[in-house]
């Protein structure tokens, strides 16, 4: 295995795989930047591309566009609360306010370098994960991918708001979230739900538009409304010393962005989940890792936890994804699908095949992981101060700008021009949510989750009837999921024994 | 002021329209980009194949443009069916890489439905490809008699209704007498096969090339298949052969067609004769190139020259139902979504 | 008892989950059971919390949401007329779109927007609508080659 870790390397440091890679990492770094561009739309378009190149040189070129774009969709999430890719919605949560409060720098310093570190140990779990991952995957049948999902769901109670009206606005959202999910074709009766005679809304509405929708309308209606630059009418910062103090955050919460990373790696690896929920779950672990509900208070309103989690999640997450994929031809993820078109192209049948016979390009796809984010890194670094001067700049003038790059980017996903009539909608609908105070994080998850819950429910009970409850990892998963929900209330405990021993 | 900034306003659309393509160019194609529109999103043998006929087919064009492949995902392929039948322009720049799957629904006269297959200007297919029955490689069945004649159930793994991987053992299950236990939702055919592998469910049906692949890796063993006979498949039992009734076979027939038309390409109805003569020609060169094979055999699939007449024959065939077979079909096809 | 607003919300809520209620009752068992099983205790929760705005008092011991808050300096008058004007400029460009496409919509979006509504003078106007439209070609159309539909007109005309 040691040979083939090093030949791995060997093939994505000759030069023409290099090249390709650096070319691929531009590519990624602006789509990423971008808002609803997505790594995975331009993962398809760039697919007639590999015809001619080699495994280890198509792999450096698709994936180091795809783990760049994650990193640098963050950027966007922070700077105008728009999310740069659906997966770094969760970044706009807090990375959003501390960009309002002249922060930007700092915003910007955390998420690069918990998005290196998220990265680093994804694809050092990749390697790892080698010799382990079939037996690992093959563990999780149906049942469990339920149990896993409900855990994800019960992530909830994490990202609503505490006492009584929070709670359930947050439970609210959830089953809304869920609700819309079930428009479309039921899969097992082939009955369609909710289409209102549309063809379009055959298969569901579409993450992408929803998502682009509901978190960046939002954002850039208020824009409009303050009238004035993003981050006010602050004078800049220092830029520098804000990256660097950034930088500084990641290594005092240092535990947080591993526990957050492993999250992300996890939910990679399990087929179904997406990216999409990752990033979620290491933002309500995040949450769940403030000390008491004061503490947790400052969530949303620029803490620096609040961009570490996803930040980190989203890129470990792109090394978990890999595994079903190559290992199974299972995709992790809507881009890994497309990843799955590029094998065949390139002649390779994702198997027992990738992690024996062509471990070297498997290796390959781990060393690009990590080569390509230590040099978006470091590159960012070195452009951050000038990409974060945008938030002094007038938001008159950045508003048609951003405006344009979500629409086009929401078309651009499915060719429909249904898709921006849908992004208006549910950007006016994230208005009123934020405007009355309802939640939109747990509708995300609601929403994302709801088509693999009801699948694998389904799944299950027809070929297990009701023995599966008694799997023992679903027994653990149980478990696991009645600390979720319960751990916000103990958090509440712990503040109010807190108040009565100050109060002493 | 004003006026100046409408005069502003049309010197820019003046210059968008102006770089667009200028019309009557000695050759139509120079310059150009064909869009191959294809129903589907991801992996899969349709995609890979409409990709390798994306990277070689404007070679044959005259003008040399460039060929995209464009992904539009809905509604199993009829959201680009009915886009490249009724939106898009007849000019020759666009091309529908169809599922012939979707004249199922034709037949079945889905509401939705706003295509005529036999209307579409086909230019051929770049091959049939057959469907399969496989079972895990681990299982006592030594051919699929032994499981009609089995007493326990075969637990078969299936994405939804419409699909092969269900429609396929739907049939066997009711015409053949198997006993087949199909537990369908699986999102894609890499779910299944993982449940394959995780013991949940122990057989699967998808197009003949997924299968081989399968079949390769010692995962699974096919045990029956379709009409078309795939390279490896051939010795296998046919579904139709098997059929209890004329009218299993009737369906068994119904849905062996499409397979048997395969990855075929068409054209917006209006298209003019002459660039649809362009486009089959430059389909039938592009069929031959032996760059074209070898990249097709690397992914493993078989690729097979059928003419635009042979396409439009078959989808004759298929529309032509006798009442009492379209009257039960319902109860059996069912769309996918 | 006042009427809140916010209430409104609540109520649009009981009303769609009302609608996939009953939309859903006539579907078979598997069809019908998420709807049901998310639409029923999305009526109950949603109707508890209109009771709960409209009747109770203000919200006291509820923390705050984990999520972003909206801006509150703004003077209440302007900053209605600036959300309606956003919104029709939003709905404006997706009505501009429908009709000339991608490629036309854009550069003249972008530029009514600058020049008319952020009252950048004219020069700029022209200047940064072309650095828009050269990125919108470039890196849309000539180097990633995305298909953009004609709009509605251009089919009209049979451009």
């Amino acid at each position: 295995m040691f040979d083939a870790l090093i030949e791995g390397l060997l093939l994505v440091l000759q030069w023409k795989a290099f090249s390709l890679m650096m070319l691929g990492m531009g590519l990624g770094f602006v789509v990423g930047l971008l808002p609803g561009i997505g790594g995975a739309a331009t993962l398809a378009l760039m697919l007639p591309f590999i015809f001619k190149m080699s495994p280890a040189e198509g792999f450096a070129f698709l994936l180091g566009m795809h783990s760049v774009a994650a990193t640098t969709g963050d950027i966007t999430s922070i700077l105008f609360g728009v999310p740069g890719e659906a997966i770094s919605a969760a970044t706009v949560v807090d990375g959003y306010p501390m960009a309002k409060k002249g922060e930007a720098g700092r915003a910007l310093g955390a998420a690069l370098m918990s998005s290196l570190i998220g990265a680093l140990i994804g694809a050092l779990v990749l390697a790892l994960a080698v010799p382990v991952v079939r037996p690992l995957v093959l563990s999780f049948g149906s049942p469990e991918l339920f149990m896993l999902a409900m855990v994800g769901i019960a992530c909830i109670t994490s990202l609503s708001g505490l006492g009584v009206r929070g709670q359930i606005r947050g439970f609210a959202m959830g089953l809304f979230g869920l609700l819309l999910s079930t428009i479309g074709q039921e899969r097992q009766s082939g009955t369609l739900r909710f289409d209102m005679g549309l063809m379009y809304l055959w298969d569901g509405l579409d993450l992408v538009p929803v998502l682009v929708g509901i978190f960046a309308i939002p954002e850039i209606i208020d824009l409009a409304v303050r009238g004035t630059a993003i981050a006010g009418d602050r004078q800049p910062e220092n830029l520098q010393a804000g990256v660097i103090e950034g930088i500084k955050d990641t290594f005092r919460h240092f535990w947080l962005v591993v526990r957050c990373s492993a999250v992300g790696v996890f939910i990679g690896i399990l087929p179904g989940a997406g990216g999409g929920v990752a990033q979620w779950v290491a933002y309500a672990h995040a949450v769940q890792s403030a000390k008491d509900t004061k503490d947790r208070a400052r969530f949303g309103k620029g803490d620096i936890r609040g961009v570490l989690g996803p930040g980190a999640a989203n890129n470990s997450k792109e090394g978990g994804e890999l595994i079903p994929t190559v290992a199974f031809g299972v995709p992790g993820g809507g881009a890994m699908a497309i990843l799955l078109g590029g094998f065949l192209i390139m002649g390779l049948t994702p198997g027992p095949d990738m992690l024996t016979k062509h471990l070297p390009i498997t290796f390959s796809m781990v060393w690009t992981l990590v080569i390509a984010n230590i040099i978006t890194v470091l590159l960012c670094l070195a452009v951050l101060n000038h990409l974060a001067k945008v938030t002094y700049v007038r938001g008159g003038l950045i508003i048609p700008f951003v405006l344009f790059l979500v629409f086009v980017g929401s078309y651009t996903a499915n060719g429909q021009i249904a898709d921006l009539i849908v992004t208006f909608i549910f950007g006016l609908l994230g208005y009123l949510m934020v405007l009355f105070g309802w939640p939109r994080p747990p509708f995300v998850l609601g929403f994302v989750l709801g088509k693999v819950v009801e699948t694998y429910l389904f799944i299950s009970v027809n070929r297990y009837g009701f023995s599966w409850l008694s799997h023992p990892v679903v027994l653990v998963l149980i478990f696991l999921m009645g600390l979720v929900i319960a751990y916000p209330f103990v958090q509440e405990r712990r503040s109010q024994k807190r108040d009565l021993a100050d109060a002493l | 002021m004003k006026s100046i900034s409408l005069l502003a306003v049309l010197a820019i659309l003046l210059l968008t329209v102006g770089i667009l393509p200028a019309r009557g160019q000695a050759n139509f194609y120079e310059g150009k980009t064909v869009t191959l529109i294809i129903g589907a999103k991801g992996a899969g043998s349709l995609i890979a194949a409409t990709q390798i006929v994306g990277h070689h087919l404007g070679k044959y064009i005259p003008g040399k443009p460039v060929v995209i492949v464009q992904e539009m995902p809905g509604a199993a392929h009829m959201l680009a069916t009915n886009q490249v039948f009724n939106v898009a322009k007849p000019d020759g720049l666009t091309i529908l890489a169809s599922n012939p799957n979707v004249a199922v629904a034709q037949l079945a006269k889905v509401e939705q439905v706003r295509f005529d297959v036999r209307k579409f200007q086909w230019l051929g297919s770049t091959g049939a490809d057959g469907v399969a029955l496989s079972i895990r490689a681990d299982l006592p069945y030594k051919n699929f008699d032994e499981i009609r004649k089995a007493k326990e159930e075969l637990i078969v793994g299936t994405t939804g209704p419409g699909s092969n991987a269900h429609d396929f053992p739907l049939l066997l299950k009711e015409f053949t007498g198997a006993k087949l236990k199909l537990v369908s939702g699986y999102p894609s055919n890499g779910d299944i096969q993982l449940a394959i592998q995780r013991k949940e469910v122990d057989a699967w049906a998808a197009l003949a090339t997924t299968i081989k692949l399968a079949v390769d890796q010692g995962i699974v063993r096919a045990v029956v298949r379709g009409r078309v006979a795939a390279p490896g498949f051939e010795s296998l039992p046919v579904d139709e052969d098997l059929a209890s009734s004329s009218l299993g076979k009737a369906l068994m027939g119904i849905r062996a067609v499409p397979l048997a038309i395969g990855r075929a390409f068409a054209a917006p109805p209006a298209t003019s004769a002459d660039r649809v003569a362009i486009l089959r020609e430059a389909f039938a060169k592009m069929i031959k190139d032996p760059e074209f094979l070898a990249e097709g055999k690397k992914a493993k699939i078989d690729f097979n020259y059928i003419s635009a007449e042979q396409v439009l024959k078959d989808f004759g065939t298929l529309l032509n139902q006798t009442p009492e077979t379209l009257k039960e079909m319902g109860k059996y096809i069912k769309l996918e979504g | 008892m006042r009427f809140k607003l916010r209430s409104l919300f609540s109520l649009m809520l009981m009303a769609v989950a009302a609608y996939a209620v009953f939309k859903a009752r006539h579907w078979s068992f598997k069809a019908s059971l998420f709807p049901f099983a998310t639409g029923i205790p999305l009526f109950i929760l949603a109707g508890t919390l209109f009771a709960l705005e409209f009747f109770g008092g203000d919200e006291s011991t509820s923390g705050p949401a984990v999520e972003i808050e909206l801006s509150t300096d703004v003077d209440p008058t302007v900053a209605r007329r600036r959300i309606v004007g956003i919104l029709a400029w939003i709905a404006g460009f997706i009505v501009l779109v429908f009709l000339v496409g991608f490629p036309i919509a854009v550069p003249v979006f972008i530029f009514f927007y600058l020049l008319l509504q952020s009252r950048v003078g004219w020069l700029l106007s022209v200047s940064l609508t072309t650095t828009a439209w050269l990125c919108f070609y470039g890196l849309f159309q000539w180097l990633l080659h995305l298909p953009f539909e004609d709009g509605f007109i251009q089919s009209l005309l049979g451009l």
